[in-house]
């Protein structure tokens, strides 16, 4: 099974994103902000990460900076998220190492794809047992699968 | 002040604004997208026979949310020059206010009804949806109140 780190501030957004990739078939790790998620990456080894840009703190390009500098880190795919999109956010969050982009409200088949299209190529030995997912185009991804296997780290209020 | 120094204190002012607009669309789209998002999860989950006014109730928050991010997303536009104007902005608190009203009113009319959907993951969903709603509406009220003057 593959495991998705989610980087993101808000609360429900972690629980929106984690019950869809639970339903999915993905193990989903989250964290509520940047130190976490790098800490999270470290001890988890994640197969992908998806990162909010508009994390308070250290923000979603500089969080992605860091993690490409460090030689543990750097092959894990990441994916921008971000809410309010500007011309060139794609360009800037490539620069600053994302493998892919996407914006919320979130197509969640048009994300699906993305992530799917990252894991493939890189971690090919890895996933095994995830269920294959039958596409029904922009309209929804059929679940097929396990109940969601989730782990949370939150910064403590 | 010679052209370059006017039009270098014309710039910082715009810069800001953008930064502003970035920002506050940023944090009022994303309560808005999580409601999308629920309720794309939800309207999944109401096939049932006799679950119709349930979908009848998702489906109209999610039009509304919709035309709210569309509205927020065209008048917050980053990329345009020169970014919204304080009337501009005004309008536009004045069209959602009422709408993050309705979609807050509509999800708490909608939480009794969850009980026919025999799983209580469906109640927890709609009662975030609610969450979110609430503080889609606190946005729209604090964050569009401070957007800057233009020069």
């Amino acid at each position: 099974m593959f495991k998705i780190l989610y980087i993101e501030d808000t609360e429900n957004n972690r629980i929106l994103i984690t019950r869809r990739l639970g339903q999915s078939g993905y193990q989903v790790v989250t964290a509520d902000d940047a130190e976490q998620g790098m800490a999270v990456a470290r001890t988890e080894k994640p197969d992908l990460i998806l990162m909010d840009m508009g994390l308070p703190g250290i923000d979603g390009w500089n969080a992605t900076r860091r993690l490409k500098a460090d030689p543990a880190l750097k092959e894990i795919p990441v994916i921008a998220l971000t809410a309010h999109v500007m011309h060139g956010d794609r360009e800037k969050a490539l620069a600053a190492g994302c493998d892919d982009y996407d914006t919320k409200p979130f197509q969640f088949a048009r994300l699906l794809r993305k992530i799917e299209a990252l894991l493939v190529p890189h971690s090919p030995q890895r996933g095994e047992g995830r269920p294959a997912l039958q596409s029904l185009g922009d309209g929804g991804v059929e679940q097929v699968l396990p109940a969601p296997q989730v782990r949370s780290y939150e910064t403590p209020a | 002040m010679n052209s370059d120094a006017r039009r270098s204190s014309q710039k910082i002012p715009s810069e800001r604004i953008k930064e502003f607009a970035v920002q506050a669309g940023h944090d009022i789209c994303n309560p808005l997208a999580n409601i999308l998002g629920f309720c794309e999860i939800l309207l999944a989950q109401v096939e049932a026979p006799g679950a119709e006014y349930l979908k009848v109730g998702l489906k109209a928050v999610e039009r509304t949310v919709t035309q709210m991010i569309a509205d927020l997303k065209q008048v917050l536009n980053p990329d345009r020059t020169p970014p919204a104007s304080a009337p501009e902005v005004k309008a536009l608190q004045g069209r959602l206010q009422p709408q993050a009203a309705q979609i807050l009113r509509t999800t708490q009319l909608l939480l009794p009804k969850a009980g026919s959907v025999k799983d209580g993951i469906f109640r927890e969903d709609l009662s975030r949806m609610c969450d979110s709603a609430q503080r889609a509406g606190h946005l729209i009220d604090t964050r569009l109140s401070l957007y800057p003057s233009r020069p």
